[in-house]
């Protein structure tokens, strides 16, 4: 099946409260977008959920990603911030490598490694969660600012940024 | 320390799916505890159907695992049909073999070069392979995402297929699709064969090491058994039909173990791709018993660390099988079937041969359709008491290696049967004291 250059991707699991943002995100996105009359330009959507290693496989023939995902990135609960793949280190620690043992950052420098990221943009949306706790439910703070989020990752394919 | 004294204790083995820990502890030259543990804890799906209607027990059964996740939803499928004599037709029973072959694929082609590869080359992790093996890692992550595609069009998600239900598919991939996956199969056997060149190559790093054992898989007299068949063995000469599995499977529980062990005819069996290729291997197709002769199996064989090599065989069985059902497909017309599915009260048994082995599934509905009692009975399980065994026989072989080396053995061998731990831990049936 012919992939569209652009996709927007979300990570994460429903079931732990706000790590699920990036998949809340992509419906809220998807919602949006349906709205507009059919684009046949219009980035893939793609709810990824914990993919692993088998994240490889959607970086193929793509010229950008947009990742959705939550996290701890130093900013308060809620809050989002844009950055690109070289401007964060990872601070997870992993001892060896497993299906379980997954994280983005990571996950990217092993694709730059591969040669799976070269000429590709690639842009990270990463909301600070407030609850990991067992629940399919948003935090509050998070539920709040998710569509703003949404908004934001909506301009940028719109303005081709 | 003295290669006379062995302390370990791995808690918990790497690249393996779910928790396993090794205990061995020697002294003097003298063993005194040999040990693979299952520390997971159960995880309750045959409770979790229990009051479920007929159509929605594959769907969560399926999530017992995410790996064969397609194997748990046929296995599953199967033993419904079976309990309420539901006939399926010629294109549904094609495209649940095509999802089979797909994730046999998946699977396989995840674990032996991710997993086990690394144990081939002494590296932790495939991770190093990345800038030393670029070639193969790219190509290995080709294959991978072919076979994901394929489960993907045909069950409607990569895992935990939607579109597989209790007597039909609920939506039918499209021609174009098809053709457009059989061209990459076709494409990818060249693909397969560069990846049997570099196992080739690394062969000669596989330990020397047997144990004759019981080998236990499904067999069917029309091809390599993976979707349909009955229950063989090297012990025994008729064929047992998937209904009598009890018989064969013989769950117990040890204190070791928070996951049940199996035995048959001797004291431990395998399952497993090299179960299968031992039970099955002069059905193969000529380019996967070329490839397994080039990778060194020539008939039945008693290492458990060529189980890797038959996955490998199995990846290019699996490929040319794929391509035999998409031309099927090809050339019939497809048609969305909606049969009229009426409860009936009934018990019935399913299995499937899944990457690890072979998979039942057994269920008990009234006559409302909700199921009364379910039992599922994963390979891994049934690999245990095997691990157990080869342990045994292992550790006194290896120990003058030093504890290092057989650690690293005792943990290669332990990914060598592929095991998916958390799937295994099993309801446990047992009796409280107090």
């Amino acid at each position: 099946m012919k992939r569209n250059k652009t996709a927007v991707i979300g990570l994460g699991n429903r079931l732990l409260s706000d790590e699920g943002a990036g998949l809340y995100a992509v419906e809220l996105l998807r919602s949006k977008l349906e709205q507009e009359p059919l684009d046949p330009l219009a980035p893939d959507l793609v709810e990824a959920g914990t993919p692993g290693m088998n994240l490889l496989h959607q970086l193929d023939e793509r010229d950008k990603i947009i990742f959705i995902d939550a996290g701890n990135c130093g900013i308060a609960a809620g809050q989002y911030r844009r950055f690109l793949p070289q401007d964060a280190v990872s601070l997870k620690q992993t001892k060896n490598y497993s299906l379980h043992e997954f994280d983005l950052i990571r996950f990217l420098e092993i694709a730059k490694q591969m040669g799976k990221t070269t000429n590709m943009e690639i842009a990270v949306y990463c909301i600070q969660a407030a609850d990991m706790s067992l629940s399919e439910t948003l935090s509050p703070v998070v539920q709040q600012n998710l569509p703003n989020l949404v908004q934001d990752v909506y301009n940028e394919i719109r303005s081709g940024n | 320390m003295s290669k006379n004294n062995i302390n370990i204790h791995v808690h918990h083995v790497t690249r393996i799916e779910g928790h396993g820990d090794i205990v061995v502890d020697a002294k003097e030259g003298k063993i005194e505890k040999v040990q693979w543990q299952v520390p997971e804890a159960p995880r309750f799906f045959e409770a979790m159907v229990k009051g479920r209607h007929f159509s929605e027990v594959a769907t969560i059964t399926s999530r017992i695992c995410g790996i064969c996740s397609i194997g748990h939803t046929l296995a599953s499928l199967k033993a419904t049909e079976a309990a309420m004599d539901i006939k399926i037709s010629e294109t549904t029973r094609v495209l649940r073999e095509l999802l089979m072959h797909g994730e046999s694929l998946q699977s396989h082609i995840l674990h032996v070069c991710y997993l086990v590869v690394p144990d081939l080359l002494r590296v932790n992790s495939v991770l190093p392979l990345i800038q030393s093996h670029t070639d193969v890692v790219l190509l290995v992550t080709k294959l991978h995402r072919l076979a994901n595609e394929l489960c993907d069009a045909v069950g409607g998600r990569t895992t935990h297929p939607i579109r597989a239900r209790v007597g039909r598919f609920s939506m039918l991939p499209d021609k174009k699709q098809l053709a457009e996956f059989k061209t990459r199969l076709v494409e990818s056997v060249d693909d397969l064969k560069k990846l049997a060149d570099v196992v080739k190559s690394l062969a000669g790093n596989i330990p020397d090491f047997t144990r004759e054992t019981e080998y236990l898989s499904l067999t069917y007299d029309k091809e390599y058994a993976i979707y349909d068949g009955q229950c063989i063995t090297n012990d025994i000469k008729k064929p047992i039909p998937v209904s009598e599995y009890k018989g064969v499977v013989n769950e117990f529980v040890v204190p070791q173990s928070t996951a049940k062990y199996g035995k048959f005819n001797r004291a431990s069996f395998m399952v497993g791709a090299l179960a299968r290729y031992n039970n099955n291997y002069k059905q193969l197709s000529p380019l996967a018993t070329t490839v397994a002769n080039m990778l060194g199996l020539n008939g039945v064989n008693y290492n458990p660390f060529m189980n890797n090599i038959a996955q490998v065989v199995e990846s290019v069985f699996a490929v040319e099988r794929a391509i035999a059902h998409i031309d099927w497909l090809l050339n019939h017309d497809l048609e969305l079937e909606t049969p009229e599915i009426k409860p009936k009260e009934g018990k019935g048994a399913g299995a499937v041969e899944v990457p690890r082995g072979v998979l039942f599934h057994e269920y008990e509905y009234d006559s409302k359709g909700l199921c009364r009692k379910a039992n599922c009975v994963i390979p891994t399980n049934l690999n245990h008491n095997n691990i157990q065994l080869d342990f045994e026989k292992m550790v006194p072989e290896f120990m003058h290696l030093g504890e290092k080396e057989l650690q690293f053995h005792l943990e290669m061998l332990v990914r060598a049967y592929d095991p998916c731990v958390s799937c295994s831990t099993h309801y446990l049936d047992v009796k409280l004291k107090k």
